[in-house]
Formats: C-alpha cells, sequence, structure tokens
C-alpha cells in the first residue's frame, strides 16, 4: 500500500517527521517497507497483514497514526452533494441475495463529460501505482484509495431496464469482463445483473458491455459491502485478484458505505461536471454494529505479564475508535471498520502493540524440569553423520519432488504428483533419494569435480490405498571417481563394487551390526546387474548397494565409475544394536594362528567358503578371516584360490602345537570334501 | 699363556672386525652363527675347556664368558641398528617434511543442516523435546486447525503446492510450515508443552531467497500462566545463544492467524552492525538499510488453536515461534544464493 503524505496529510495533522512517523508504524506493525522521495513529495510502502484490510487505504493509516500519537485526525464530515433529478424512474436496485450483499447503494449523475482527469489527480494516482484513465474512473479509483471503499460507475445507457438486480449466476455462463476477456461464471457466483443479465462481478471487476466510454453521459455509481467469503471465492477459482476484490475480501467499512458514494459523486462533479440526482438509494435492511468485546483488565496483565495503566489501556482503545464502558469486566465496542476485532485477546494485542512491545519485561519461565524427548530415528542419524563425516561423504539436501521421466530412468513409477508444480519439471514425490544424487555427480563432474562422496537423508514418499502418502526416512550415498582424493602418495585406482560395500559395512558396524546377507533378487535396473547386492540383516531388508548400471552411466554420461547405496533408516534403526553392547572377557592366553588357501571354481563365493570353515564349530576357532583372492597365471583357468587365517584360542590355557595342528588339519579336510575344492600348496 | 686364551683373544678380535664390516641384518645373523652357533667358534673353543685343570679353567671361563656377553650385547645393537635403518628409522634418513600429508579427508556437515543441529541443541538443552510429523499433511493441520479460516487472505500468505490422494473434502498439501507439529502434539498429549519442530517445508517460490523446499525450526510452549514476557525472554535467550550475547534484538507486532499477539523478531543486522554503531546501514544490502533483520515469528497461542485440539484457553496460555533454517544459515555465513544449499555442489559444501 503506498501512501502520498501529503495526501496522508489531509486526514491527519502530523506533528512528527516522516522518519518518526514511519518508526511508529513499523514498531506498531504496520511495517513502512521504503520512504521514497520525489519532488516535493514523500510517499511510504507499507506492508499490510491481511487482518488489518482497513489500512489499504489513506483513511485507515491516518487513524492509525493518529492512535499512535503521530497527529490529530482530521475528522471531515462527509455530506451528501446536493442533486436536483429524482432517482425514481432512472434506476432500481433489487439485492436478491441479501447474504452476499448486505448493503447496496447506488446513484445517478447525468450529463457528465468523460475527459482526463485534473493533473493534480493523475500525478497523485501514478504515484500511488494506478495508471489514470478519464475522469469518472480516477474518481472511483481516487476514493477507493483514500477510503478504502471500491467502487463502480456504469455506463447508464448500457444497463437495460434502468435495474439493478445483484444476485447468484444461477447457472454457468460466459461474461466478457472490462479487461478485455472473456470469463466462466459459475452458478455460485455474485453478479450484478440488469434486465438482459450479468454486468459486473459484484466486489471484482465490472463488465466490458457497461464500462464508461468517452461517449458516456449519465452514470450509475455503486457503492456496495459484498460478503468477504463471497468475494474472495470467486477472485480465487478466476484467479482474478484486483484491488476491488483485495479491499472487499478482508472486508470493508459497512458503515463507510455511503460516505464513499457521497464523496465520489462529489469529485466527478467538480472534475466531470455533472448533475447528481437528488436521492440515492442505500439498501442496507439489518445495519451492523460494532462487535461488542468483554474484557478484563486483569486478563491482558496476565497476558503481557505486565501491567499497563488501565487509563493507558482505555486510551490506546478509544484512540483505536472503540468505545469502552469500564467496570469489573470492560465493554469494549469495537469500530465497524475493525472487523478482525472479535475477542478479548484481539484488544489485548491492541494494547500490547500501541503500548509497546519494548515496555513488557523478558523473563525466563520458572518451570517443572522434565526430559526431553527426540524423535525415534535422531540417535541413528547422530551415527549415520559421524560416520558419513569419517568416512568422507559430504552431506546433501535434495528436493523432494523430481521431474516424472527422472523417476522413469530409476524404473519408479505412481510416485504421488503435485498437481500444482511451479515448472513443468518437477512434478512427482520421490520415492527414491538416488535421482537427486546422481544429478548431484553429474553437475560436480560437468564443473570438473570427478572425485566425491555425498550422502543424503530424508524422506521420500509413496503413495497409498487410503487418502494421504506413506513416508519414510532414507539414507542414500554416492561414491565416484578415484578411490581417494588426489594426492602425491595416492594411487589412480577408481572405486568399484567394493569401496561401496566397504563404506556401507563400515555404517552398519557404527550401528552394532557385524554381518549382513547379500543377494542379487530383483535388483532395481538402475543397478549394475553384476556388481550391486540387497543388503539384508535378519529378516529386515535395509536396501542396496553398489555400482550404477551402464544404462544410468550413459544417460547421466558420468566420465568416471559411480557406486550408490540406499537404505531404508527405519529398518537400520530396527537391527540396530541396542548399546550398551555387553563387554567381552580379553583372552588370558595367546592364540594360534593357521592359514589355509583352497582353490575352487572362480563363481563359488568366497561367503560358502568361509561359512564351511566357520559352521563346523572346530575346537578353540576363534575367528576365520579372508586375507587373500588370487587369479590369475598361477591358477588353472576358472579357478580361484581363497585363503583364510583360522585364529585358535583357549579361555584356560596356552594351546601345543601339536594339538592346534591336528585340529586344523581336520577342519581344513572337512571343509575341503564339502566345498570340492583343492588345498593350495 | 695358556693357548686357549691366546685364541679367545684371537676370537674377539676377529668378531670385532667381522661386526664393524656387516651391512645388514642378514650378515649379523651370519656373523652371530658363526661365533655364538651350537658349532659356533666360541662355542667350539668352551668346549675344549674341559680338557683344561681345575686351576687352568677360572681365567679361561671368566674371559670366555666376557667375550660372549660383549659379543651378544654387540650383536643385539647392531641388530636394532639395522632393523631401524630398514624401517627408516635410523638416524640418518631424511624426508621432504613439507610434503602433504597421507590421511583420508573427512567429509563435511550441510551448513543449513549444522545450523538447524545448533538450533536444536539450543532448545533441548532449554528442556524442549523434538517432535516430527508428515510432509505430506492435511489442508486440517496445515491452515485450518491453525486458525486459518477457509475463503480468508490469510491463506495467501503462504502459497501452498497441493499434491494428489486426498479428497475434495480433506485436500492433501505440502506442508508449508512445521506448525501442524504443533497441533499433532496437543491432540495427542495434555500440556505442559515445550517443543520444537525442525523439519522441511514447502511453498511455491522460488527466487534468490526463496526455495520450493526449506527448512524450519518451530516451537510451541504451554503451560499455566504463560505470558508474552516468558515469550521475549525465552526467544533473546535462543537469539543470544545462536548469534551472540552482544547482538541485539527487537520484538515488533505482526500478524499469524495461529498467535495473538503476533511479533516478528528482529536482530541487529550482523552484515552492516549499525544497530550498535558500528557503521551506517543505509548502504547495507542484506538489511536493505534499517539495520535490522526478520529472524523469527512468534506470539501468544491463540485460543481458537488450543479450542481445536481441546486446551482450555482459561486455564492454559502458551507461546509459538518459527524460523527458516536456510535464512540463518545464509546471514551466519553470509550466503547471498539460497540455490547453494541444494544439488551438493562440493565447491560449495567443502567450505563448510
Amino acid at each position: 500500500m503506498r501512501v502520498p503524505i501529503s495526501w496522508l496529510k489531509e486526514f491527519v495533522a502530523l506533528r512528527l517527521p516522516t522518519e518518526a512517523v514511519a518508526e511508529r508504524l513499523t514498531m506498531a506493525g504496520i511495517e513502512v517497507e521504503a520512504i521514497e522521495r520525489d519532488g516535493p513529495e514523500t510517499v511510504l510502502t507499507l506492508g499490510i497483514m491481511p487482518n488489518r484490510g482497513e489500512c489499504l487505504s489513506i483513511l485507515g493509516v491516518a487513524r492509525e497514526v493518529a492512535a499512535l500519537g503521530g497527529g490529530r485526525l482530521r475528522a471531515a464530515a462527509i455530506r451528501p452533494p446536493a442533486g436536483i433529478p429524482p432517482l425514481a424512474g432512472l434506476l432500481a436496485v433489487h439485492v436478491q441475495d441479501r447474504a452476499g450483499c448486505p448493503r447496496y447503494a447506488a446513484r445517478v449523475i447525468d450529463g457528465v463529460r468523460v475527459r482526463p482527469s485534473p493533473p493534480a489527480i493523475q500525478a497523485r494516482l501514478t504515484a500511488v501505482g494506478i495508471r489514470p484513465i478519464n475522469t469518472i474512473v480516477d474518481a472511483t479509483n481516487y476514493v477507493m484509495w483514500e477510503r478504502g471503499q471500491p467502487l463502480h460507475a456504469f455506463d447508464w445507457s448500457r444497463v437495460r431496464g434502468g435495474t439493478i438486480c445483484v444476485r447468484r449466476a444461477g447457472a454457468p455462463m460466459d461474461f466478457a469482463t472490462l479487461d478485455g476477456v472473456t470469463r466462466r461464471l459459475a452458478p455460485d457466483d455474485l453478479v450484478i445483473c440488469d434486465q438482459g443479465g450479468p454486468i459486473a462481478l459484484a466486489g471484482i471487476i465490472g463488465g466490458a458491455e457497461s464500462e464508461i466510454r468517452e461517449a458516456t453521459a449519465r452514470i450509475i455509481l455503486e457503492s456496495a459491502y459484498f460478503l468477504p467469503t463471497q468475494v474472495r471465492r470467486t477472485s480465487k477459482r478466476l484467479g482474478l485478484a484486483t484491488e476491488s476484490s483485495r479491499r472487499f475480501e478482508r472486508g470493508v467499512d459497512p458503515a463507510g458505505v455511503v460516505d464513499a458514494l457521497h464523496r465520489v459523486t462529489a469529485l466527478i462533479a467538480a472534475w466531470a461536471g455533472g448533475t447528481p440526482t437528488k436521492d440515492w438509494i442505500d439498501r442496507y435492511p439489518r445495519p451492523r454494529l460494532g462487535r461488542r468485546i468483554a474484557l478484563a483488565p486483569q486478563a491482558v496483565h496476565a497476558a503481557l505479564g505486565a501491567e499497563c495503566p488501565p487509563a493507558r489501556m482505555a486510551k490506546i482503545l478509544s484512540d483505536l475508535g472503540c468505545a469502552v464502558r469500564k467496570g469489573a469486566t470492560w465493554t469494549v465496542t469495537a469500530p465497524t471498520w475493525r472487523s478482525d476485532l472479535t475477542r478479548p485477546i484481539d484488544c489485548i494485542e491492541e494494547i500490547a502493540r500501541c503500548w509497546g512491545y519494548d515496555r513488557i519485561p523478558s523473563r525466563l519461565p520458572a518451570v517443572r524440569l522434565a526430559v526431553p524427548t527426540r524423535p525415534p530415528l535422531e540417535a541413528l542419524r547422530t551415527t549415520v553423520r559421524s560416520w558419513a563425516r569419517a568416512q568422507g561423504f559430504s552431506e546433501t539436501i535434495h528436493y523432494a519432488f523430481l521431474p516424472e521421466q527422472v523417476l522413469r530412468r530409476f524404473g519408479a513409477t505412481g510416485g504421488i504428483r503435485i498437481t500444482n508444480p511451479l515448472g513443468q519439471e518437477a512434478t512427482v514425490l520421490a520415492p527414491t533419494l538416488l535421482p537427486g544424487l546422481m544429478e548431484a555427480v553429474s553437475n560436480n563432474c560437468r564443473i570438473g569435480r570427478t572425485q566425491g562422496r555425498l550422502i543424503t537423508l530424508r524422506k521420500v514418499f509413496r503413495p497409498t490405498d487410503f487418502p494421504g502418502a506413506s513416508e519414510a526416512e532414507h539414507l542414500a550415498g554416492v561414491i565416484f571417481g578415484t578411490r581417494k582424493s588426489m594426492s602425491w602418495t595416492s594411487s589412480e585406482d577408481m572405486v568399484d563394487y567394493f569401496d561401496m560395500k566397504g563404506a556401507v559395512e563400515a555404517l552398519l558396524a557404527s550401528c552394532g551390526i557385524v554381518r549382513h546377507a547379500v543377494t542379487v533378487d530383483s535388483l532395481p535396473p538402475y543397478l549394475h546387474p553384476g556388481q550391486a547386492a540387497r543388503c539384508r540383516v535378519g529378516n529386515e531388508a535395509l536396501g542396496v548397494y553398489g555400482m550404477v548400471s551402464p544404462d544410468i552411466a550413459r544417460q547421466y554420461d558420468f566420465p568416471v565409475p559411480v557406486g550408490c547405496f540406499e537404505l531404508d533408516a527405519e529398518a537400520l534403526a530396527r537391527c540396530t544394536a541396542p548399546s550398551p553392547t555387553p563387554f567381552r572377557e580379553l583372552p588370558k592366553f595367546p592364540g594360534v594362528r593357521r592359514d589355509v588357501a583352497f582353490v575352487v571354481d572362480a563363481a563359488v563365493p568366497a561367503e560358502s567358503v568361509a561359512a564351511a570353515l566357520e559352521t563346523r564349530q572346530a575346537p578353540w576357532l576363534a575367528s576365520v578371516t579372508l586375507f587373500d583372492v588370487y587369479e590369475g597365471e598361477q591358477m588353472p583357468a576358472g579357478k580361484k584360490s581363497v585363503a583364510y587365517a583360522c585364529w585358535y584360542q583357549d579361555a584356560e590355557r596356552t594351546l601345543t602345537d601339536a594339538e592346534v595342528n591336528a585340529v586344523h588339519a581336520e577342519l581344513v579336510e572337512q571343509a575341503r570334501r564339502q566345498i570340492g575344492a583343492e588345498i593350495r600348496s | 699363556m695358556n693357548p686357549l686364551l691366546e685364541q679367545l683373544a684371537a676370537l674377539e678380535s676377529a668378531a670385532r672386525l667381522a661386526i664393524d664390516g656387516a651391512r645388514d641384518a642378514d650378515a649379523l645373523q651370519a656373523l652371530r652363527v658363526r661365533f655364538l652357533g651350537r658349532k659356533g667358534e666360541l662355542t667350539e673353543l668352551l668346549r675344549r675347556m674341559g680338557s683344561l685343570s681345575p686351576d687352568e679353567r677360572p681365567p679361561v671361563g671368566q674371559r670366555a664368558n666376557a667375550i660372549k656377553q660383549f659379543l651378544e650385547s654387540t650383536f643385539g645393537a647392531a641388530e636394532r641398528e639395522a632393523k631401524a635403518r630398514q624401517m627408516g628409522q635410523d638416524r640418518g634418513t631424511r624426508v621432504d617434511i613439507t610434503l602433504p600429508g597421507r590421511a583420508d579427508r573427512p567429509g563435511h556437515a550441510h551448513p543449513a543442516l549444522a545450523v538447524m543441529e545448533e538450533m536444536k541443541a539450543i532448545f533441548t538443552g532449554l528442556g524442549f523435546s523434538i517432535h516430527e510429523g508428515p510432509e505430506v499433511e492435511t489442508d486440517y493441520y496445515n491452515f485450518s486447525a491453525l486458525n486459518f479460516l477457509s475463503d480468508h487472505p490469510a491463506r495467501d500468505m503462504q502459497d501452498t503446492f497441493y499434491v494428489e490422494g486426498g479428497g475434495a473434502a480433506a485436500p492433501l498439501l505440502l506442508r508449508t510450515h512445521t506448525s501442524p507439529v504443533q497441533i499433532r502434539v496437543m491432540e495427542a498429549q495434555p500440556p505442559p508443552v515445550r517443543i520444537i519442530a525442525p523439519g522441511a517445508v514447502y511453498r511455491r517460490d522460488a527466487d534468490l531467497t526463496h526455495s520450493p523446499m526449506f527448512h524450519q525450526v518451530e516451537g510451541l510452549y504451554v503451560d499455566r500462566g504463560v505470558c508474552l514476557g516468558d515469550l521475549k525472554g525465552v526467544l533473546t535467550c535462543f537469539v543470544h545463544a545462536l548469534f551472540g550475547a552482544d547482538v541485539p534484538v527487537r520484538f515488533r507486532p505482526s500478524f499469524f492467524p495461529f498467535t495473538e499477539p503476533s511479533m516478528e523478531v528482529d536482530i541487529g543486522c550482523v552484515i552492516c552492525r549499525a544497530t550498535r554503531g558500528r557503521a551506517k546501514a543505509s548502504a547495507c544490502r542484506v538489511c536493505k538499510g534499517t539495520g535490522w533483520l526478520e529472524i523469527l515469528g512468534s506470539g501468544m497461542v491463540h485460543p481458537a488453536v488450543f479450542e481445536a485440539v481441546g486446551y482450555d484457553p482459561d486455564a492454559v496460555s502458551g507461546f509459538a515461534f518459527g524460523l527458516g533454517v536456510e535464512r540463518v544459515a545464509m546471514l551466519k555465513y553470509g550466503i547471498d544464493d539460497i540455490r547453494l544449499f541444494y544439488g551438493g555442489d562440493l565447491r560449495f559444501l567443502e567450505q563448510f
């Protein structure tokens, strides 16, 4: 809302410099966003909150400035301009929808000359951001800006039958508005009609047919109070917000409707000539009174935690236009222009903001202590973040919504669509975090960062059968490029499956999970069919990890190998070992190591060889560690060697070589037979 | 002189000579075998002591033991030295101490999430619990229960993304603030309530300072007899913990449907510091010359909100507040483009 100081001064005798007025307004909740000086004029730009519709007017701002001690209000009582011809015979008004239109006033002016407005008026309208058009339209806009009451002028000769009817449209119909657009009206829309149909969309915009033209000589002026929710519904549905609808949907002053009609009549008579009718129409069957609020002064003290003197409280309220009747409980009658004042708390806010928030002393509450609680996943997130940091993963944030075609690359279909997306592309809530990370890898590679590790931790979304969405927290990461960042000591080796697996294993270990199972069942299409795995702990499916598929690598044009993982955080939390895990006593006697290397078919999973050793439960066997895998010249084709270190240990004594040798030989032989392997010598 | 003594003397000098000439651990091991081994030269000489008379034995024995001890310690020292040389730890080995070290570089925390963790730590320190809620919300929790009346222009304050899956009666949307968590918590537990609700929120808006997805920390404090002074005290405490105890704070009236009285909390501009008399604010782009930055929205919980969750507004009162995490991170680090927070540009992330 733009307010020229010269205009404001017509309504309040300012006794403070502009900056001081601006400071008071801002500190009372009418934020002054800018002060612009242009020649002799100074214009304030105000940010008006949706509950203060009355401040979308010079008069409203003037009342506020006066209430804040910025100067005395110049109470200009409005007198009805005199007129000659009787209205009867020129105009009849029927308000059919009284709920949608509680008040409707109108008057006719004959013999106007439609021409440009006086230069000073044009300048003022331009300063507040309204394009001057002609005397008639400018006068309606001028009064709207001044008093907050939107007005409309019809060309009388285009109003068929000299009759105006305010009613619902009743049936869907097309209506050409004066902005040159034809809009489809809904049956519920409130319209102003003549005998032939709609001539204006109530409170929003007039019709093209009845708009003021240069040749217009006789006009009908409309000043009304339309129901705010009614105006807003139509304005929203049509996507048509006007200066008029902005004011009506916030609520104009029902008591000011006729004052505005008088004011605009006087201005038109002065600027465009013409003779108003002797009388005017004012359909206002149930005059609205200011709302009565019971306010207990001690409730103000309790809410603020400070004692504003009662006299000060009463003065603040009456300066704002309220009538105050004191007593044990006060009766505060709100002015008709403050439709936002309905409850005691509304009065308390008025008192607090005008008295000054800075007068209310800060204090820290004294409370009964309680142990704060945290969300169930919070502990896991902390574990994940410290693991990520140690493993060189930097954390990223990606949008939760993605273009549908990107999700299709990841074999994800049927995601939840956003019905009103910002652009065309980002329309679906992602059921996976990997597309965002892949995009990040691609962007980093494009700027020459071809090595890195990224992790992200947030919700993914899936549709459900019932209304609503299923949300699950995932954590996902990528590794790409060389295994280590560039350094004089590190090799140029590229990341592979085992780097990705190792990072995931380290994460699982951080969660106290020593062992997980891997399968290749129904791997998602974005993973490499031979270098990726599904990961499971007990009955919990945790997720997947591995290298990306050649298809994905090609689509993103990755210049380096890329590995990724995505795990279900809630499943991971369920598998996480409860801490603390019990302490195991340290061995008192030394252990003995015996090695064995088996030669097996290259396709045999190493895990099955280890299992053959471990499941025998050989006496004293404490652990089995794979320390070498070899395939190559020294091996027959299609064979590989897998070498294990077996540790034997007893809690009670030191084992002798002879007894360990015997046990080890027995173990190796049994395992060899089970897996059909050779012993490598 | 006993010939055995002479032979011992000869052995000693031969051994000294050989040890001095030994190049590495292998050579030393060979010498140890040559002199001290089971068939070594010293061992052989000692074996011949049996042929000596009892009188002759003590001096020869003493001498032989002395030589044995000398050889043992000399071999020990020489072997330690040789081993050290192999591990590069002998005193002669030099490295270029200016070369960079060998280490796995740690990853980086995200600046916005780090700020969010900082906020969480401050509030849990003040005894607030942390609660979360769904990001796909119903109109009821996001708006109606928070006293956003239907067909009221207050709804335009937060431009909303709607998603499919709801019905006309209960449209689904992406939450525009984490305030719905207030409602869910109050529905689930009786007062007192001291919670914060951190999380992602969505608004249909995108430019240098607005992102369609960003993060908020929302707070709610409800108990008997909570007043505006409590709000001022707790939020001043929070702002001082976050920005430093010397940062100026002011409370400015504002409007939110779910609080009344409502207020914005402003801090003295952390960029130009005009409110602390350090400079003139007029040129500051961040605070637009005002010297103040809007940092928190807050207010006393509106009675209509208590009514919606079944709390008695005459028995309890409270305050609520909310702030944008990215905005605070932008101010703390002087970041001027919010889009940098999303997308994982390593050149950005590695600065934090």
